[in-house]
C-alpha cells in the first residue's frame, strides 16, 4: 500500500510541475476576457447596438483558436462576436443566445485585431452579419426576437495559439486521471482498515480454474457488446442522421454497458470477486464510486451545467453514467451474494 | 450429474465447502458447482481435492455404470 501512495504521488508532483511549465509557456494571446453589458431593446432596436471588445496583436502567422461564451439572462436577443484583421474583414464570428464556442484552428497572420460585439434582434441583421462574415445561414427553428426588453449579456472570450489549446486539454486529462487514482488509493485505503478485502494488483492465483473460464465468457460479450454498440452509433449518424451524443460520450457509454455486460455475466457465475476479495471490500468500493459519481454529476445539474450541448448528450454526463454503471451492479452483486448464502444454507441442512 | 461420491467424502471429514475450498485453493462457488455437476474440474484439481479428501481419482470422479 505504501509503494502505491508513494507512485501516485510521484506521478502528481510530476503532473503539477508539468502544469507549472506550461503556465509558463501558455501560448495565450490574450488572456481570459469577461464583459457584462445591459443592453434595452426598445420597438426592435437594441441599446447598445455594438460593444467594442478587447483587440490583440499576433507576433506572427499561425493558428489560432478563439474560445467564446456568452450568457443571457432572457431570450430574443442575440449576441454576434466578431473578430476583425487589420483590413476590416471579418476573420471570426459566431452568434447565439446562449452558448459555449471553441473555434477550429484559425490561421491568421500577424498584426493587431479587433473583437466587437453586436446585440441583434432580427432576422435581417443576424443574415447581414452571416452575409459579411461569409457564413451559411440556416437555422433549424426560428428565433424568436423580442421587440422590448432588457438584457444582462456576459461574455467571455480569449485567443490562444492552437497547440496551446490542446496542450491544456491534455493536462486537464492528465491532471484528472491523477485525481482519480490518488482518490481510488484512499478509497482502498479506508476500505481495508473497515475490514473489507480489495485486490487491486490482480495477484497471481486471484481466480481459479472455473472463473478463469466464465470471465473468458464475460470478455468476450463485453467485447461484442462494445463492437456492436459503436458500430451502431455510427451507422446512426452517418446513415440516419441521428446524433445523440458527443464522440467521447458515446465511447463512454458504450464502455459503461460492455462492463455492465462484464461484470453482470461474471456476478452471475460467481466470478466476479477474487480468492482475495469479501463482499464487504467489493459492496463498499461499488457504492463508494457509484454515490460519489452520482453525486458530482447532480452537482453539475445543480450548478447550471447543461448536460446538453447542441441538441445532443455532452460529456459532462459521463460522471452520471459512470455512477448509474456502479448502482446498478451493486444491486446485481448484492442479490447474488444473498442467493449464494440461501444455497448454502439449503445445502448445509 | 450430481457429484454425491465427492460430496460425501467431504461431509465424512466434517468439513464443509468453504474450509475444502481454501485448502484446495478455489472458490466455494467452485467446489459446489463441481459437488452439483455443473462444472467439470481439470486433472489438477481433481488430484488435489482427491489428495485432500484421502480419495483416489476413481472412487471420487469416475461414473458409476
Amino acid at each position: 500500500m505504501r509503494k502505491i501512495l508513494i507512485r501516485i504521488l510521484s506521478v502528481i508532483v510530476v503532473i503539477l510541475a508539468l502544469v507549472g511549465i506550461s503556465f509558463m509557456t501558455s501560448g495565450e494571446i490574450m488572456g481570459d476576457v469577461s464583459q457584462t453589458t445591459t443592453v434595452e431593446v426598445k420597438d426592435g432596436v437594441a441599446s447598445p447596438a455594438t460593444m467594442e471588445g478587447s483587440s490583440f496583436t499576433l507576433e506572427e502567422d499561425g493558428e489560432y483558436v478563439v474560445y467564446l461564451k456568452i450568457e443571457n439572462d432572457s431570450e430574443g436577443l442575440i449576441t454576434g462576436f466578431v473578430v476583425y484583421d487589420e483590413a476590416g474583414d471579418i476573420v471570426f464570428f459566431s452568434t447565439g443566445e446562449d452558448l459555449v464556442v471553441e473555434s477550429t484552428d484559425l490561421k491568421l497572420k500577424a498584426g493587431d485585431y479587433k473583437t466587437e460585439f453586436r446585440f441583434i434582434t432580427n432576422e435581417e441583421e443576424l443574415s447581414q452579419l452571416i452575409k459579411e462574415g461569409k457564413g451559411e445561414y440556416y437555422s433549424e427553428e426560428e428565433y424568436a426576437f423580442t421587440e422590448n426588453g432588457t438584457f444582462n449579456v456576459t461574455m467571455e472570450y480569449n485567443v490562444k495559439e492552437a497547440g496551446a489549446m490542446n496542450i491544456y486539454y491534455l493536462l486537464g486529462v492528465i491532471c484528472g486521471v491523477a485525481v482519480g487514482l490518488a482518490f481510488v488509493a484512499l478509497l482502498v485505503y479506508l476500505t481495508r482498515k473497515m475490514g473489507g478485502k480489495i485486490d487491486l494488483e490482480c495477484k497471481k492465483g486471484a481466480y481459479d480454474e472455473r472463473q478463469l473460464l466464465a470471465r473468458g465468457v464475460a470478455y468476450k460479450y463485453a467485447f461484442f457488446t462494445l463492437m456492436i454498440g459503436m458500430v451502431i452509433i455510427a451507422l446512426m449518424e452517418e446513415i440516419a442522421g441521428i446524433r445523440l451524443f458527443m464522440s467521447m460520450t458515446g465511447v463512454w457509454i458504450m464502455i459503461c454497458i460492455s462492463l455492465a455486460v462484464f461484470a453482470t455475466i461474471c456476478i452471475l457465475k460467481d466470478a466476479y470477486m477474487s480468492l482475495y476479495e469479501n463482499v464487504k471490500g467489493v459492496v463498499i468500493m461499488f457504492s463508494a464510486v457509484g454515490i460519489l459519481n452520482i453525486a458530482i454529476g447532480i452537482g453539475n445539474i445543480v450548478d447550471g451545467t447543461s448536460l446538453i450541448e447542441n441538441g445532443v448528450l455532452s460529456v459532462r454526463c459521463t460522471n452520471l453514467i459512470v455512477g448509474l454503471l456502479f448502482l446498478y451492479i451493486l444491486p446485481v452483486f448484492i442479490g447474488r451474494v444473498i442467493y449464494n448464502n440461501k444455497q448454502l444454507e439449503e445445502d448445509e441442512e | 450429474m450430481k457429484n454425491l461420491k465427492m460430496k460425501s467424502a467431504r461431509a465424512a471429514l466434517d468439513m464443509s465447502q468453504q474450509e475444502l475450498a481454501d485448502k484446495v485453493g478455489v472458490s466455494r462457488q467452485t467446489i459446489n458447482a463441481i459437488e452439483k455437476g455443473d462444472y467439470n474440474p481439470t486433472i489438477n484439481l481433481c488430484r488435489s481435492i482427491c489428495k485432500l479428501l484421502g480419495k483416489t481419482l476413481d472412487e471420487l470422479f469416475w461414473e458409476d455404470e
